[in-house]
């Protein structure tokens, strides 16, 4: 520290010496200062001598006459007998830029450490120097060579087995380090070693069995599904919790053995991901509603192959009349059942019944599954009072046919209200007759009922081939990925629409629905 | 143009950086502090031997010679800590840059834009000094030029003007062509930035 050492240095000797001291030293440093006075600095005092060796820009010919001053009169670069000083020079000279290979070969063999450690890192030193210093006693020296931009091959791989674990983790961590070097330290006794070749991707799944419990993490973080799929089974019961942790994410694992041995584990933050995981089988997740831990109730609510009776398991465990100030996971649970696009009607209707927070009308008329009592009540309630003749009447009408006919015919009737959110209550719910939601497509503006068209959209009970021709015709996909019970053709058609985002959802979807032939329970 | 993190294996993870956060003295220390970022040490003095990319946070326990411009916005913002002296031709730091010493540059120091902070606890020497709109805690040395962080004078433009080229301002090259002298107003940062990385001169 060039400035630091030089106010020590001038401490007690009053403020005129620190004054010129100063002054000296940012003409040793100064661009414009010219060679000649520089020469005069050097030989002034051996602080400022480093400072001229250390100079940006400094020519190759002050270099030398600096080195050969500092080397003593012989030249013979041994430290012995050189002032500490001049020691400091020829470090700066041994890093500096315009320092000759040949001066580089003399400084190889400099009893001083630093000297040494800067010869081994410096770009033009020859390769007769780097073999030397490959010997040298110093395991930092060593260190520095495995460092150094470009090493020669035949000495990089001398280093693999050097004695000191820090010159072989700094030959793994080199930015261009040699694979088949890499490969060879995959099994170093040092765990440093291996957690970077691990991160590195070049241990050739050795490390995924590591003694290392780091080293096991980063490999397993490091695989893709793949790779780690013939794993699995034997680390889904890995002793590290963290080891199993990542193997329940997603991308991960698809399996469904391992993923339902995770979603058992003891610890809460594996069971946590593995309520996350879309893959994870029906059975596991209809199990894991029945945890007691939230966090894991809020990814369950929140995964959305969860099955019906499973999330209807998370609403008998939400208690009754919460206020705001519940738990954050409860909250979070809450708002996810309400949206969640499976969750059956009558588990809807007792979650309504434990006087939620968060539940709006105006939400619950967008969501498909609400039971058709109550979300005829809620259009009542939530356009009252209405004006004008045609919709009082209208009012009236729906709300004494909600008393005697069929509530699917009310819904029906609805559709075609001049009341807005009766008509948008009706276009989203399942309970409306199929030939009705037809109907209302085929009549609605599409400017004016764009809510409405919208949850038709996400209506399982809407006719596919409209879904389809949606699909097909690139609108409303957001909407019709929220549709439970949509089909496959629809997806199809999202998924081979690779312009807009959802193409790669519907895929996932589609993916997913293969894996789950068979075990799927519509809503 | 060498790029800091390519040289990852001459520095040293620093899982504690409680000791570094202790000896600096500024805004630094919240970046020290901050677990979300990883930094890494180099022990003793470190000597770049041309221009650097800086795209790490990194403290250099020693003095920081780079024959060559200093850049912490090329590839990722930089963090940098020099608990030693810092040695440049230029400097422009849109990241952090703390030294403990002096900063000294042969030509700009130019620290822009409100993120992150520029802090020297010694001295800033250099041809010339401009922050923008930047966090700024330092002591003047040698300067020909000085453009303050937030409230420049006329005076300071005009002797900034006097110095740099005119290529180096907005619409700068435009005006002269019209025989006519730049606007009062800082050079561009960018402008500065893609001179240094064109190898073409800042200065008259």
């Amino acid at each position: 520290m060039l400035i630091s050492r030089h106010r020590v240095l001038c401490c007690g000797q009053g403020k005129d010496v620190c004054t010129e001291m100063d002054e000296l030293v940012s003409e040793a440093w100064r661009a414009a200062t010219p060679k000649s006075r520089l020469r005069e600095l050097a030989d002034q005092d051996p602080r400022l001598a480093r400072i001229v060796a250390s100079r940006i820009g400094l020519s190759a010919k002050l270099a030398e006459e600096l080195a050969v001053r500092a080397s003593g009169a012989g030249g013979s670069d041994s430290a012995e007998g050189t002032a500490q000083g001049d020691v400091r020079v020829l470090r700066a000279l041994a890093a500096q830029p315009a320092t000759s290979p040949q001066r580089l070969t003399l400084l190889a063999q400099h009893a001083d450490e630093q000297v040494r450690r800067s010869v081994a890192l410096h770009r033009s030193t020859p390769k007769p120097a780097l073999r030397v210093l490959l010997g040298d006693a110093s395991a930092e020296v060593r260190r520095a060579l495995a460092a150094r931009e470009k090493l020669p091959r035949k000495i990089a791989a001398a280093l693999l087995t050097d004695a000191s674990a820090d010159v072989r983790l700094a030959l793994a961590r080199r930015f261009e380090a040699n694979p088949d070097h890499l490969r060879a330290l995959a099994r170093d006794p040092d765990p440093r070693i291996r957690r970077v070749v691990a991160a590195l991707g070049h241990a050739d799944g050795a490390d995924l069995s590591d003694d290392d419990v780091r080293t096991r993490r980063i490999a397993v973080d490091r695989c893709g599904l793949e790779e780690l799929a013939p794993h699995l089974d034997r680390l889904v019961r890995d002793p590290d919790a963290g080891v199993r942790q990542l193997c329940a994410y997603m991308r991960h694992n698809h399996s469904p053995a391992p993923l339902a041995v995770l979603a058992a584990d003891p610890v809460p933050t594996v069971r946590e991901y593995a309520a996350m995981n879309w893959y994870t089988p029906a059975e596991a997740l209809a199990a894991l509603a029945g945890d007691t831990d939230l966090r894991v109730l809020e990814r369950i609510s929140d995964n959305p192959f969860t099955p019906p009776q499973a999330l209807a398991a998370v609403v008998e465990a939400v208690p009754s009349d919460l206020d705001g100030s519940s738990p954050s996971p409860m909250r979070s649970i809450i708002s996810q059942l309400l949206d969640h696009p499976a969750i059956p009607p009558e588990a809807l209707r007792a979650l309504y019944a434990k006087n939620p927070p968060y539940f709006h009308m105006n939400d619950a008329m967008g969501q498909s599954n609400w039971p058709p009592d109550l979300v005829i009540e809620f259009a009542l309630s939530y356009s009252a009072p209405v004006e004008g003749e045609e919709e009082l009447r209208s009012y009236a009408e729906i709300d004494a046919a909600r008393r005697s006919e069929p509530l699917d015919q009310v819904l029906a009737t609805m559709l075609s209200s001049p009341i807005h959110c009766a008509r948008r209550a009706a276009a989203a719910n399942r309970h409306t007759p199929p030939q009705a939601l037809a109907e209302y497509v085929r009549t609605a503006d599409p400017e004016r009922e764009e809510y409405g068209l919208d949850g038709v959209a996400r209506n399982p009970s809407t006719p596919v081939e409209i879904l389809n021709a949606w699909a097909a015709a690139g609108e409303r996909h957001y909407e019709l990925l929220k549709n439970p019970s949509l089909a496959a053709s629809v997806l199809e058609a999202i998924a081979a629409d690779d312009s807009t985002e959802y193409a790669s959802q519907a895929r996932r979807i589609l993916e997913v629905r293969g894996y789950r032939a068979g075990t799927e329970e519509t809503c | 143009m060498l790029t800091l993190s390519s040289w990852r294996a001459r520095f040293d993870r620093l899982t504690d950086t409680s000791e570094v956060a202790e000896q600096v003295d500024g805004s630094i220390s919240g970046y020290l502090t901050n677990k979300r970022i990883g930094w890494y040490v180099h022990r003793g003095d470190l000597v770049v031997p041309e221009s650097v990319d800086n795209d790490m946070a990194l403290v250099v326990d020693g003095d920081m010679i780079v024959h060559g411009f200093l850049d912490d916005y090329v590839s990722d913002v930089g963090l940098l800590v020099v608990l030693g002296d810092l040695v440049v031709r230029d400097l422009v730091s849109w990241g952090s840059v703390y030294v403990a010493g002096d900063l000294r540059a042969e030509g700009v120091v130019y620290g822009y834009y409100n993120d992150y902070t520029f802090e020297v606890a010694g001295k800033v020497h250099a041809r010339a000094l401009v922050l923008d709109d930047k966090d700024s805690d330092y002591r003047t040395g040698e300067l020909e030029a000085e453009i303050d962080s937030y409230s420049p004078t006329k005076k300071q433009y005009r002797t900034a003007r006097d110095i740099f080229v005119p290529e180096v301002y907005d619409d700068g090259v435009e005006r002269a062509r019209r025989g006519k002298l730049p606007r009062l107003d800082r050079p561009s940062y960018h402008l500065v930035c893609s001179r240094l990385h064109e190898g073409l001169p800042l200065f008259q």
